[in-house]
């Protein structure tokens, strides 16, 4: 009996396209487990640069692919594998932001956003190398305060105006100006001392 | 030292190279796990119920197209048979008799000769003039594969006395049916001799056509978790008459969902089926006890025909046919538990016929010689010489061939209720399409009924 369902499985290796293209038609397990492991990382590194635990990551990313598997039908695609990817990246990392976003509104509730609570208070750990690192870029965005850091994320990183960011967070758009400056001027302070800290660990 | 703006740049450009996280092992398991709703597994069970439903679909497709082919040739063959009025000659005609008439003047036959034709007439309209011909015999030979008295003759080289009142000139008048009159030829070779007139509607007909199937009901047994053997009886009524049933099963269950079932059933399928006495396929091989050929419990319309051939004889004009068979069902089934109470049941069945027998009704006078004690006088005497009745003969043919696959396609869904642990009670609607040689009866043996099983 163990034939006949090895016989209907599919064996041939699976591309972007026709993972998707299987997701959609099929809704098979064996392309969301595709689509899910090509773009784990990719999606937790969007979903990192909102929120700070991991593991909350971890519910954003899920929370996303979930989104992504029920909206891949409205995902249109070309024919070349490479611009496919990179527009399906696209379009899953603005789901993975928005749902980033809905998860720190939901946060709001018990936060007030511009407050910095005490797990954010605890020093970053200093590196002991010469440059920034790439996480310790992280370990600066996560010194601001969760909305600031979300529309220093939404404005220069994804590209949104202040007018959508208003509307994503729900706020007027001179309150998104304001943290906007609000957190640069933050971060321009952090990188500062974090570099004068590291000339102090070299010269001495 | 960096200005503000260089500051923020590198800050910008370092956040969008950042690497992507690499795939944590697990991830994807513990997502499956926490959403079991998007994570749509592969379902193999789906693919089992589209196959099962395109093969299904394909069966009945299958089972339509030979139906409609088979009611397609049996037309064409009664047209023909209606319509070829060849004289042939016959070298069965008795010597010295009528062979010139009924071999050449045909064609120049008027009615007004009535020795010559058999004329019925209904409603005052001629329907049907039956030539004393080899031809149409040959016509209703091919249509039921049947061998006939004159060939029967022919090669015996027999010679067959013709009854003396051979040319009695016979009025059977019927409520509805203007007159008919018949003319006894006085050849041995002219089969739809003393044709008898009748139709569905004839009022004196006491014909009683019972179409009944008979089903089984099922008691089950356990045999442990897997095996569960079930005895059931199952009453069946169809039109006029209720049949009961009985049997036995055994089911396997391969899963909580889906078991595979067979056993043994006894049914007894009757059935009938009306024929318009005027063409050609209404006629059927019926037996006779060679010392009663001519007895009245068979008839004067019978008497030109007997023939010593295995005790056979064709009676041409049949309005009805019933039959009944026997059999024994031995089942292949799949059974899918739709929930805790609910299932349905798909499968075929192979049918032993373990007997068979068929009948053939008609409307014969209820004198042998209509006017032996001479012509009516008046209106009562002729009614009461000329009295309709119906007769049932056996007839020689099979209802069923048994040559080849005899079965029927099962469906049913049905309801189980636990009276206990170890007891319960289940209702089963089912229906029964014939396959085989069922289907290529000239009968329809679909039937359905309701299970009522115990359950142990």
């Amino acid at each position: 009996m163990n034939i006949l369902p090895k016989y209907f499985k599919k064996r041939d290796s699976l591309t972007l396209k026709s993972a998707l293209e299987e997701c959609v038609l099929a809704d098979s397990e064996r392309s969301k487990s595709y689509i899910y492991k090509k773009f784990y990382g990719y999606l937790m590194a969007v979903a990192l640069r909102y929120v700070k635990d991991e593991m909350e990551a971890e519910d954003v990313v899920n929370e996303s692919f979930v989104k992504v598997f029920r909206k891949v039908g409205d995902f249109s695609f070309e024919e070349d594998e490479f611009v496919i990817e990179k527009t399906f990246k696209a379009w899953m990392a603005r789901i993975t932001v928005n749902t980033s976003i809905d998860k720190i509104r939901a946060k709001k509730e018990t936060y007030a956003l511009d407050d910095i609570h005490d797990g954010e208070l605890v020093q970053h750990a200093v590196s002991s190398s010469t440059r920034l690192e790439e996480n310790d870029i992280l370990q600066l965005l996560y010194e601001l305060p969760e909305i600031q850091r979300s529309i220093f994320n939404l404005y220069e990183i994804e590209g949104y105006s202040h007018e959508e960011i208003g509307q994503l967070l729900n706020i007027p758009e001179s309150t998104s100006r304001t943290y906007l400056t609000r957190a640069k001027a933050r971060l321009r302070k952090l990188y500062t001392d974090q570099f004068s800290v590291l000339d102090n660990i070299n010269h001495s | 030292m960096k200005s503000e703006k260089e500051i923020i740049d590198d800050i910008i450009s370092r956040i969008k190279e950042q690497p992507d996280r690499g795939y944590r092992e697990g991830a994807w398991e513990n997502f499956k796990r926490q959403n079991p709703g998007t994570t749509t597994k592969t379902r193999p069970m789906a693919r089992w119920i589209s196959a099962a439903a395109a093969l299904l679909l394909i069966g009945m497709g299958t089972l339509y197209y030979v139906k409609n082919s088979t009611i397609l040739t049996s037309s064409d063959m009664n047209v023909n048979a209606v319509i070829e009025h060849k004289p042939v000659p016959t070298e069965a005609s008795a010597p010295g008799q009528s062979h010139t008439e009924s071999t050449t003047a045909m064609p120049q036959e008027s009615p007004s000769n009535p020795s010559l034709d058999n004329v019925y007439a209904i409603n005052n309209n001629t329907i049907l003039a039956n030539r004393n011909n080899y031809a149409q015999s040959q016509a209703v030979k091919q249509s039921l594969g049947l061998p006939l008295m004159a060939e029967g003759l022919n090669a015996m080289g027999k010679q067959i006395e013709i009854p003396s009142g051979s040319t009695l000139r016979e009025t059977l008048v019927m409520p509805g049916y203007a007159s008919i009159d018949l003319k006894k030829p006085q050849s041995t070779t002219s089969i739809p001799e003393n044709l008898i007139l009748a139709a569905k509607s004839i009022p004196t007909s006491e014909l009683n056509l019972k179409e009944v199937e008979t089903r089984n009901q099922n008691k089950q047994v356990r045999f442990g978790d897997k095996f569960d053997l079930a005895l059931f009886v199952s009453p069946q009524s169809t039109g006029q008459k209720t049949n009961v049933g009985g049997g036995l099963t055994l089911a396997y269950n391969l899963t909580n969902k889906i078991s595979v079932r067979t056993g043994a059933s006894y049914n007894s399928y009757e059935v009938g089926i009306m024929k318009n006495p005027i063409e050609p396929s209404s006629s059927e091989t019926v037996v006779v006890n060679q010392n009663q050929s001519n007895a009245p419990t068979i008839g004067k319309m019978t008497n030109a025909y007997s023939a010593a051939e295995n005790n056979r004889m064709i009676l041409p004009n049949i309005n009805a046919v019933t039959s009944v068979v026997q059999s024994v069902d031995i089942p292949l089934e799949v059974k899918y538990n739709v929930g805790k109470s609910l299932y349905a049941v798909a499968g075929v069945s192979y049918s032993a016929i373990l007997g068979q027998e068929r009948n053939a009704h008609y409307v014969d006078n209820v004198n042998v010689e209509t006017f032996s004690q001479g012509f009516p006088e008046n209106e009562t005497q002729m009614k009461s010489a000329v009295k309709a009745v119906s007769k049932t003969v056996k007839s020689a043919e099979e209802n069923v061939s048994t040559n080849g696959f005899n079965g029927f396609v099962n469906f049913s869904i049905g309801k189980k209720v636990k009276v206990n642990n170890r007891f319960g009670v289940s209702v089963e609607p089912y229906f029964k399409i014939p396959v085989g040689q069922y289907r290529r009866a000239d009968m329809d043996y679909t039937n359905g009924g309701i299970r009522v099983m115990t359950n142990f």
